[in-house]
């Protein structure tokens, strides 16, 4: 199981009193190896040619590596790893764990083997801003007042089993349609720069919290639209896209226009997830 | 002639504190160093959790494995360490014999230990967890799960006057800085 870093002790938690409060006769045993492996994530339309020079005896292709799929491998002739699948960026892309002393070696060999594809490392920054094309939510609404339907992750609540919050997360309070949910913002004037923590109001509205509808979670200049973008908690948001809106930056006092949009400002298609 | 089989590849292991438990003596110069710190590297060292009903038959299990250093690590859980096994022997040997009575995880990687030893191993020790750490408290053998310096630490007592401290990858640097610094008055070598 692998879960959001800031959240990952939590979660070990939670699973922990589940275990012995709510369920001690489970015969099940959980550690953390989170300090065993290190892991790195290769993403691109290169990714793949770069990582079938590394990889041991796996022709990768969308058939033997599909998306979302995890496998046992080796790489460099004979070190244990594991290859998955997935994309925090948003790219085709895939994450590689080692066991971690090998972990700088095998970065290493990552930068040779992509060198003539030109790969480059890159940082938090930039993954930080791809995220926010894509729309995919972290710690900026993942803040422990959202719920998986506000997140717009609703699908992932079953309806044919049970699971710890279902019988609770049908209380009113968390289904009324007025609460804040995951939007994307766009700043009307392609120039104006909109900043994280801005409420939101209505156009009409006069700036003052009573007027408040939301707020941005998360802003990033998107190299790939050419103007600043936002994710934003909005009350009803979803059945808003298209609304213009007054975006309030109460602490220096500053407003422009914004217009509420889908979350995933960019590739709405998953071309590039799927390059 | 029979060929031989090939060897099996190996692959050259860095400790996170390669370039940080730098050799040589430090701290207060007059006499013998009142501490002795060594990382011990590299290990093989796995997490072994017995499963239900199965806490007798892991601990007898454990016992059989040679060449192995057990200790505790929590009600039906264990550290097990070796030395000078290849890339998951340990893990493959330990996981055949207990098969489904216990659930065994590498932490090789994950875990780095660093050993401290000498006259004023004790001192230095007690300035970071609250412990008992005097002999008739914590005999030769005994491990506690305990904190210094806000990191978590797996110690073990592994002789008179040696103790083992076992702690997560990404702490261990920090816990070196800050163990090194409170042996400072007494003198510290680093092998």
């Amino acid at each position: 199981m692998t879960t959001t870093t800031a959240n990952a002790a939590k979660v070990m938690a939670q699973m922990e009193f589940a275990h012995q409060a709510l369920w001690p006769d489970l015969d099940v045993t959980y550690v953390s190896v989170t300090e065993q492996w290190a892991q790195m994530a290769v993403a691109g339309p290169k990714s793949r040619a770069t990582l079938q020079k590394i990889v041991d005896g796996l022709g990768m292709t969308d058939e033997t590596v599909p998306y979302m799929a995890a496998k046992e491998i080796t790489v460099l002739g004979g070190i244990p790893a594991r290859l998955f699948r997935i994309s925090f960026s948003g790219e085709h892309a895939y994450e590689l764990a080692v066991p971690a002393d090998y972990g700088n070696m095998v970065a290493r060999a990552l930068m040779q083997a992509g060198a003539e594809f030109g790969i480059t490392p890159y940082g938090v920054e930039a993954l930080s801003i791809m995220r926010v094309e894509k729309g995919h939510v972290a710690g900026g609404e993942l803040n422990g007042t959202t719920t998986a339907g506000d997140l717009g992750l609703g699908k992932m609540m079953s309806t044919k089993k049970d699971y710890i919050g279902r019988m609770m997360a049908q209380r009113e309070g968390l289904l009324d349609p007025a609460r804040q949910c995951v939007v994307g913002i766009r700043p009307v004037e392609k120039a104006d720069r909109i900043r994280a923590g801005s409420h939101v109001l209505k156009r009409e509205d006069r700036p003052s919290m009573t007027n408040d509808q939301g707020y941005l979670t998360s802003v990033a200049w998107s190299p790939m639209l050419d103007m600043w973008i936002a994710l934003a908690l909005v009350s009803n948001g979803r059945a808003r896209h298209g609304e213009i809106v007054r975006i309030w930056d109460g602490l220096r006092g500053t407003e422009t226009l914004g217009e509420i949009c889908d979350p995933m400002h960019y590739d709405r298609e998953n071309k590039r997830l799927h390059a | 002639m029979k060929a031989k089989p090939a060897a099996e590849p190996v692959f050259p292991r860095v400790s996170p504190l390669a370039d940080v438990a730098l050799q040589g003596r430090f701290g207060a110069d007059r006499g013998a160093p009142g501490v002795e710190f060594r990382v011990r590297h590299p290990l093989s060292i796995l997490t072994v959790i017995a499963r239900k009903g199965q806490s007798a038959a892991v601990a007898d299990a454990l016992a059989s494995l040679k060449g192995t250093t057990v200790q505790w690590a929590g009600p039906d859980q264990y550290f097990v360490l070796a030395e000078g096994r290849g890339e998951g022997a340990l893990y493959r040997e330990a996981k055949a014999m207990l098969d489904d009575k216990a659930s065994v995880s590498e932490q090789s990687h994950g875990r780095v230990v660093i050993r401290v030893a000498g006259a004023k191993a004790r001192n230095v020790l007690a300035k970071g967890t609250p412990v008992d750490l005097h002999p008739d408290a914590f005999p030769v053998g005994m491990s506690a799960m305990t904190q210094m310096a806000h990191v978590g630490v797996h110690l073990t007592r592994v002789a008179e006057d040696a103790y083992d401290l076992s702690v997560f990858r990404g702490f261990a640097e920090s816990l070196w800085e800050w163990i090194t610094e409170q042996a400072e008055e007494f003198g510290y070598q680093v092998k």
